[in-house]
């Protein structure tokens, strides 16, 4: 077997791994309320491990195989007799979900034919033997109890979860056999009955009989007509997974290395097509019909870059169903009651910056549940429900995506903020007093600052939302918090769409372009003979509107010695003024040549230790252009001159 | 690749490859590195110097849409740098998945230098651009000095980049 054959499995493994994740969380939330979990999801997520059961062992991945084969017999154990779940079955199906996980990921990075490495492992087989024995024992003990507590049964319409479905329990009379009367007799009862206009009398369906001769009235399909407006928990248990199918797209793995070829030729092709449809030798040519068919190519190569640039994009659903995992572990180990709220996880955003929302979000959401929500104790004393709910939320905004994790706990407290603040040096207490609300919170995004009070293992660390500005602020993201005390918090990240496209302004310093990002520049001028104050050594300022700024050169940014040491009036260059914090800078170039979209790619790994350069790109004359990082430039030099 | 043609099918095959050395000549002294780290030899084109890296690290070029950095081999090896002329090469290779340019003055042919014909470089001290050499291979009358590609991009470099002022 070919190593990159199992790989590619590997991968399609983890995504089956990901629809049981899913399934068993949904499963989890039905055996928490109580109910039966839903045939229907013992079903999907028997296939699932089935699946991948019988596809490693295609691969010869054998202790992947006797992991998903004990799941696969609990479920299907359960599937027969859906009485006997419990928590203990769900918590072994969920270790399962990781066993599995960890083989996956053991076997990507060491191959080492899948059998189980760990004792973890091998107790999981015997656990999971154990458990199938118990149930199988628990259910002859039962048995006889079964029989004697028919009471539900005797009518024999009533669903199991027949609790459930109070409003349809007047009809619980009719029977078998009446049913094929009924509807002749009050003539209410029509072949269409299950049609959403009649849907009061929904359960009525001629063909249930087929399906389910004891229960004979009421089908599937009926309890989800019926069940939609009553919003029972079995609604959202059933519905869940069918919203998934409809949704299902067809699509195609494709090696993100030829994607990346294919953006290039494509980008390649946007630069290339001005430089044949406008070639200077046509210019003097009258060209009619050409130029027509210009035109429809120009139109044409729009549109392949639009679809190529969309091809990056994904919706946000895959990091934000990874989140209920999460919310879940952690509202555990906590010891709270947490539900998680997700809306908006279609959002389109471009995969490279999903893959690093990943962190900041786990950080952000494990934050809200350790610090934000009270326990069910506190919450009840404060009037709350006891179980604290988190709204995950996606939305475009523009070229923006908005991503907005909101909870419903005690809140920030501003005096605890303001005290680690000043501890920590940040004010004095004479500031404190008069900060905004929005100014205490950002302290929370300083290196080193915890306002909890011990380490535990979820938080703490000292590894704090510095970090996740950090990371957000790298994809030209801003974190911002607000939070009103006692009703919660509200972290929103707001990213950009794509990071692979820019407005940059084009300018020239004698042989290399440069490109500075619109958002940066503030006003381009040019500049003759206009008298540079020399202050010191690489230390030069200019007039500009009644105010000085310091005016550098490229080379001095970089470290270099300053070239307008040699001069001290600037003869025909242009002076680019660039803003950071407030802070201006006059940057000089040679030549200004316009404002274009770039589409940004990254340095080699070569010159990662080169600050101030965001990325690269290639221009129309078939140059490659370096994208200035200019805040980071600004902030170094201002740096470098301060001390 | 070219698969019209049949003797590249052939070195496309790994077992083939195997022996087979890229030959170029910096002044007047014949270096070689394994084919199978070539992917493209091509005519020099712009180079875009990118401001505070060490000096052999030219820049970077545009390959048809691709942007691959350029390590003047020359400089490299300390020796002083010559103005490029029409037959300065760019070979593109690549390195722990990473595309590289070289820079050389001349690329000469591919030639085969079975194991038995490879000599390893003895080690005298840490001299400086030793480092790059791993051995030495007998074609015939001549000797080609056989490069280790990998050690041209070691951590001294990025040691040296960040004593840059200013990063």
């Amino acid at each position: 077997m070919e190593r990159e054959d199992v790989l590619e499995y590997l991968v399609e493994a983890k995504e089956s791994l990901e629809n049981i994740e899913s399934g068993l969380l949904n499963f989890e939330k039905t055996t928490l309320d109580g109910s039966l979990v839903d045939r229907e999801i013992l079903d999907t997520l028997f296939r699932h491990f089935h699946t991948i059961k019988g596809s490693s062992g295609f691969f010869g991945l054998s202790g992947i195989v006797k992991i998903a084969h004990a799941a696969e017999n609990l479920l299907d154990y359960l599937r027969n007799k859906p009485s006997s779940q419990d928590e203990e079955t769900l918590e072994i199906l969920i270790t399962a979900l990781d066993l599995l996980n960890e083989l996956v990921i053991h076997e990507e990075d060491s191959p080492t034919g899948g059998g189980l490495y760990s004792e973890e492992q091998n107790q999981f087989l015997q656990r999971s033997n154990d458990k199938l024995l118990e149930l199988k024992n628990s259910e002859m003990d039962l048995s006889p109890n079964l029989e004697t507590e028919p009471t539900k049964e005797e009518f024999g319409l009533f669903q199991k979860d027949e609790a459930k479905q109070s409003p349809n329990e007047e009809f619980g009379i009719f029977t078998n056999d009446v049913k094929q009367n009924v509807p002749e007799e009050f003539g209410l009862f029509q072949n269409d009955t299950n049609d959403s206009k009649n849907e009061e009398f929904g359960f009525f369906e001629p063909k249930q009989s087929d399906t389910n001769p004891e229960f004979g009235l009421f089908t599937a399909n009926q309890v989800n007509v019926e069940s939609k407006p009553t919003n029972s928990p079995t609604n959202n248990s059933k519905s869940k997974p069918e919203e998934k199918k409809s949704n299902q797209k067809k699509d195609i793995r494709i090696d993100t290395d030829k994607l990346d070829s294919l953006l290039d030729i494509v980008g390649e092709i946007v630069i290339n097509e001005p430089m044949v449809t406008e070639h200077p030798d046509l210019k003097k040519l009258k060209l009619d019909n050409f130029h027509k068919s210009a035109l429809q190519l120009k139109k044409l190569i729009r549109s392949l870059q639009e679809i190529t640039l969309s091809l990056r994009m994904v919706p946000i659903s895959g990091v934000f169903s990874r989140m209920e995992r999460l919310v879940r572990d952690t509202a555990k180990k906590t010891g709270k009651q947490v539900e998680l709220i997700i809306s908006g996880e279609d959002t389109e955003i471009d995969k490279s910056i999903i893959e690093e929302m990943y962190d900041p979000l786990v950080h952000i959401i494990r934050n809200a549940i350790d610090h934000g929500l009270e326990t069910p104790e506190e919450r009840k004393e404060a009037g709350k429900q006891t179980k604290g709910t988190i709204h995950l939320t996606a939305v475009q905004s523009g070229k923006e995506v908005w991503i907005e994790v909101k909870d419903d706990g005690k809140g920030l407290q501003r005096d605890k903020i303001i005290r680690k603040a000043i501890s920590l040096g940040l004010i004095n207490h004479l500031e404190a007093e008069n900060l905004k609300d929005e100014e205490v919170w950002d302290f929370l995004f300083h290196p080193g600052f915890s306002t909890a009070k011990e380490v535990t293992d979820l938080s703490g660390r000292g590894v704090g939302l510095d970090v996740v500005r950090k990371n957000v602020s790298t994809l030209k993201g801003f974190v911002d918090v607000s939070s009103n005390f006692g009703q919660g918090t509200v972290f929103l990240i707001r990213v950009p769409l794509t990071l692979a496209i820019i407005e940059g302004l084009v300018v020239r310093k004698s042989e290399t372009y440069f490109i500075l990002p619109s958002i940066d520049v503030k006003e381009s001028l040019y500049i003759k003979e206009e008298p540079i104050h020399e202050l010191y050594r690489n230390n030069h300022s200019i007039l500009y509107r009644e105010n000085q700024i310091s005016i550098v050169d490229i080379d001095l940014l970089f470290g270099k010695e300053s070239e307008l040491n040699n001069h001290h009036s600037i003869q025909e260059k242009y002076m680019i003024v660039a803003e950071s914090h407030e802070n201006q800078m006059g940057i000089v170039f040679d030549e200004i040549l316009g404002n274009q979209s770039i589409v940004i790619k990254p340095i080699s790994p070569l010159f990662k230790n080169i600050n101030g350069l965001a990325g690269c790109t290639i221009l129309g004359n078939g140059h490659a252009g370096l994208i200035l990082d200019v805040r980071k430039l600004i902030n170094q030099h201002m740096a470098i001159q301060s001390t | 690749m070219n698969t019209t043609s049949k003797s590249w099918e052939i070195i496309e095959d790994e077992d083939t490859m195997r022996d087979l050395y890229l030959c170029f000549s910096i002044e007047n002294r014949f270096y070689a590195f394994e084919v199978r780290y070539l992917t493209e030899i091509l005519a020099l084109p712009a180079i875009t110097t990118i401001p505070g890296t060490a000096p052999f690290l030219k820049g970077v070029i545009n390959v048809r849409g691709k942007i691959i950095p350029v390590m003047d081999v020359r400089l490299r090896f300390d020796m002083e740098f010559q103005p490029y002329h029409e037959r300065t090469c760019v070979l593109l290779v690549e390195l722990d998945g990473h595309p590289l340019g070289l820079i050389v003055d001349k690329v000469n042919d591919v030639v085969k230098i079975p194991a038995e014909n490879v000599d390893l470089a003895p080690k005298i001290g840490e001299s400086k651009s030793s480092r790059f050499i791993y051995g030495t291979g007998r074609v015939g009358d001549t000797v080609k000095i056989l490069i280790n590609l990998q050690r041209l991009l070691t951590q001294e470099e990025s040691n040296l980049i960040q004593d840059i002022p200013g990063n």
